[in-house]
């Protein structure tokens, strides 16, 4: 699962209410299809993938000095101390290819199409 | 309060402020929300009729940053940078407290499109996005170039204290995201030098202009974070990722290439800037959208704002994250 709020059985829920409220007033109807339809595809690919994507995350965290760890929460939280207090940098490009590979993670299930893109310049 | 109790309260604004009795027609709402609400419609006098836009505050309290501005406090700015040049919607009136209406002003109604989406993508708008690179890279030329001393009562918020602020909001959420304290980290590692504070709009993006399809751009709107600082901040703002609309080959709100905006900008008097303050000021663009994101994420949480749209917003945090490492590794030239 992603990690990110609101996390992918809150992202549901809201989904399921909003259903539940068109039910009642279907006040742009058409819109707010679009939303549930967005919304389950995100459910939808973390159903298929999160576990996938949690576990490379994973991966990646575990390689920064940071002490052996499962939890990818308690692991999210070190790596914040650790840049808060200055003990890793984000001058560092092995932090910065680690945080790459965390953000496209969560693009693999939040949106998969922005991870494709290619880098633009001018 | 009833649609006919709203325009006979109108009516009576209008005559007050303008001294001339007016009927109120076609009044319309457009939206409301939290923080405002806004209606459409035309006060037709002897002489005219005049199409028009009432914005109120809303009943709740706005969301968001420090420093958003009153309604009355808007309207005077609006005013004033009309008034020095700049395309915005001329302000009518500013309510006052004996009108019933709580804060809030009304101001000319301006045709045109303020959908970002529209006006990055539709072939309806191909021709105004020749044309609006330069207008828009002018009108915040014009805005930068109003004399600062006018708007002495805006706050003065510079670049050490808006990361602070960041810093504090994206803490309060309790929500562990590394690539956001790296950026907390790289900004505070290369503030720039302050600089004399300008008019900074504090919101210049796509989907704050109003835009013509031929004509190109009719009006800035939105004016309620305005504020005094480093110019630099809203040409940051203006090429934050996500005000492209997906158009990212075109860096300045989906409309115009980055260095083709400068140039604009620089021709119409705008001041050269190094690319390590515009790059500062496009990662700090990033970062406040993504609190942005994340305070729609919880105010959904919490229960305050029960649609889906706030919960499906706090996951494009992810996006963000994404726009961070690229402003950090230099892949997106400034």
């Amino acid at each position: 699962m992603n990690g990110n709020r609101p996390t992918d059985a809150e992202l549901a829920r809201a989904a399921r209410k909003e259903l539940a409220a068109l039910g009642e007033d279907s006040t742009n109807a058409a819109y707010r299809l679009r939303l549930v339809a967005g919304a389950l595809a995100i459910v939808e690919r973390a159903l298929a993938d999160g576990a996938e994507a949690a576990e490379s995350e994973r991966a990646v965290l575990n390689a920064l000095p940071l002490a052996g760890e499962k939890d990818l929460a308690i692991l999210r939280s070190r790596l914040c101390a650790a840049l808060r207090e200055d003990q890793l940098s984000p001058e560092d490009p092995a932090v910065l290819a680690t945080l790459r590979a965390c953000a496209e993670a969560h693009l693999r299930v939040d949106n998969p199409e922005l991870s494709a893109l290619p880098k633009v310049s001018d | 309060m009833s649609g006919d109790e709203l325009a006979d309260k109108l009516a009576a604004a209008w005559r007050r402020h303008r001294g001339e009795p007016a009927r109120i027609s076609g009044l319309k709402r457009l939206s409301a929300g939290a923080a405002s609400a806004s209606y459409a419609f035309s006060a037709v006098t002897e002489r005219a009729e005049q199409p028009a836009v009432l914005q109120l505050a809303g009943a709740g309290d706005a969301q968001g940053f420090a420093g958003a501005l009153d309604k009355t406090a808007q309207a005077r700015v609006q005013q004033r940078a009309q008034a020095g040049g700049v395309p915005t919607p001329e302000v009518l009136l500013v309510l006052a407290e004996d009108d019933g209406l709580g804060a809030g002003f009304v101001s000319a109604r301006v045709d045109g499109e303020t959908l970002g989406g529209r006006i990055a993508h539709s072939r309806k708008f191909a021709q105004a996005r020749e044309r609006l690179g330069k207008q828009v890279a002018e009108a915040l030329a014009r805005i930068h170039a109003l004399p600062p001393e006018d708007f002495a009562e805006l706050p003065v918020l510079g670049a050490a204290e808006q990361l602070d602020e960041l810093a504090r909001l994206h803490r309060a959420f309790d929500e562990a995201l590394p690539v956001f304290e790296a950026a907390i980290a790289w900004l505070g590692a290369r503030l720039p030098e302050a600089v004399p504070p300008r008019l900074v709009h504090g919101d210049f993006r796509n989907g704050n202009f109003l835009v013509d399809p031929e004509a190109g751009l009719t009006g800035v709107l939105d004016w309620e974070l305005a504020h005094r600082g480093d110019p630099a901040e809203d040409i940051g703002w203006l090429c934050m990722r996500s005000w492209r609309f997906g158009a990212d080959a075109r860096q300045a709100g989906g409309f115009a290439s980055r260095t083709g905006f400068l140039d604009a900008y620089r021709a119409a008097g705008g001041e050269a800037m190094p690319d390590a303050r515009l790059r500062f000021w496009e990662a700090m663009a990033a970062l406040k959208w993504g609190v942005v994101c994340q305070s729609f994420a919880w105010q959904h949480l919490r229960g305050d704002a029960p649609g889906l749209e706030p919960a499906l917003i706090g996951r494009r945090v992810s996006e963000v994250e994404l726009h961070l490492l690229d402003l950090m590794e230099g892949r997106e030239s400034a």
